[in-house]
């Protein structure tokens, strides 16, 4: 399988050159290239079943289950839920985005302990809860008056410019939608940043969450990226969310 | 794009929340994080005025940015190692934002074309503008996205010279439209 994907890749990268001059254009030409090749199946579907498999699966004391966490719209409930976060929630008294709501599940309600569960699982529980919300608009609000502070938590950290590049996000993403830095195309919120996160990403073979993608960013502005289901994740992909309201998601998504 | 124009317009009224609130929040990121997340006056300047900096306070901010430029001799060196620092990714990346040699599709258009630069001419004063340029971007274009090489040691006074002599030099191969060039 992976094999399979890293020539596919080659593949991929010898068009991307070829089509350099409308990467809009090159990214759809992509996906529908990969979707041909790979008999109509989107891998990223594999990681949505990993996930279900979890979320049915797992018990915790004294008998809990996944399907006793609420991700926004009451316990059980996933249609939706996705397009509402990040967002507060009473019960952990913080606002969260779905791979922290995930894990506050897992720890809160099933107690498993740190070492019980990784990354990969989170992962895969994250896509398999967004992709419920699938073609659903993005709909964040900021309500409650820390979804308000974390929306400028978020937009303070967009702007802030620091380390050795002397990079933000707003210096290319705002600056240069619609550009390229080498071959990849740069948006803006508006313009689909986030909205197709979580995504299989081909070149690495992997599923990978906007906490992930938010990491790729930092690293490629040498910033060391921040710890995972720290605020300055929540703060920025609420930002980005809530700039993009109104915006249809496209779960799981599919990107380089 | 008008919702995009909208926001920016939004975001310059919005009350920001204050440092203390973000120095916790970029601490809980993570000891490597939070440490090159500090910023110097200038960056927090630059993110305080994402669009554009105040016209009295560019006069300055471009006085403190032109007294961090260390000048080495001569500001033109070697054209075929400035060539490796331009492509190598953890060195100049020149070509995530600038196209350069012809025969290179694999470019960035954030940044100007900087093919056949050496048009510019060769003289002591575009000499020392491109090497002034890369050093700290920040003195020709306040907050400028181009990071300065050099004010933050990403790059050392000879690998920019050396980026110099790749740009303006007659035989470089970014030049081929630059007379007594290859």
């Amino acid at each position: 399988m992976r094999r399979f994907f890293f020539s596919l890749l080659l593949v991929l990268l010898a068009g991307a050159l070829v089509w350099a001059l409308s990467p809009a254009e090159e990214a759809k030409r992509q996906r529908q290239l990969f979707l041909e090749q790979s008999g109509g199946a989107h891998p990223g579907e594999l990681f949505v079943a990993e996930g279900e498999e979890y979320y049915t699966s797992l018990e915790g004391a004294g008998g809990k289950t996944m399907a006793d966490c609420d991700f926004g719209k009451g316990p059980g409930v996933l249609e939706g839920a996705y397009a509402e976060l990040p967002k507060y929630f009473a019960d952990s008294d913080r606002v969260e985005d779905l791979d922290t709501r995930v894990v506050t599940c897992l720890t809160q309600v099933l107690g498993l302990g740190e070492d019980e569960f990784d990354r990969d699982m989170v992962v895969s529980l994250v896509s398999y809860i967004a992709s419920f919300s699938h073609e659903m608009p993005i709909q964040v609000t900021l309500d409650d008056p820390q979804e308000k502070e974390m929306f400028q938590i978020g937009e303070r950290l967009w702007y802030w410019r620091a380390g050795q590049m002397d990079m933000s996000c707003a210096a290319c993403h705002d600056r240069y939608p619609g550009r390229r830095v080498r071959l990849a195309p740069i948006r803006n919120p508006e313009q689909g940043l986030s909205d197709h996160w979580p995504a299989y990403t081909f070149s690495f073979d992997k599923m990978y969450t906007l906490e992930n993608r938010i990491n790729f960013c930092y690293d490629s502005i040498q910033i060391p990226h921040p710890e995972f289901y720290s605020t300055p994740h929540i703060a920025l992909s609420l930002y980005m969310r809530y700039r993009a309201n109104g915006n249809e998601l496209d779960v799981p998504g599919f990107t380089r | 794009m008008k919702r995009a124009l909208l926001f920016v317009l939004l975001a310059a009224l919005a009350l920001a929340v204050d440092d203390a609130t973000m120095k916790k929040v970029i601490g809980s990121g993570g000891p490597d994080f939070a440490a090159a997340m500090q910023q110097d006056p200038s960056e927090a300047l630059c993110s305080e005025f994402p669009q554009g900096l105040p016209a009295d306070r560019v006069g300055g901010f471009v006085e403190a940015e032109r007294a961090k430029v260390n000048y080495t001799q001569p500001l033109a060196g070697d054209w075929k190692r400035g060539r490796e620092v331009f492509v190598t990714p953890a060195k100049g990346n020149c070509y995530a934002c600038h196209a350069g040699e012809p025969g290179e599709a694999a470019f960035g258009d954030v940044g100007p074309p900087l093919t056949n630069f050496g048009l510019r001419g060769q003289g002591e004063g575009i000499v020392k503008y491109t090497y002034e340029k890369i050093y700290n971007a920040w003195i020709t274009v306040p907050c400028s996205t181009m990071p300065r090489y050099g004010v933050n040691g990403r790059l050392t006074a000879q690998e920019i010279s050396d980026l110099v002599a790749y740009l303006t030099s007659p035989e470089s191969p970014i030049n081929p439209a630059v007379k007594g060039g290859k």
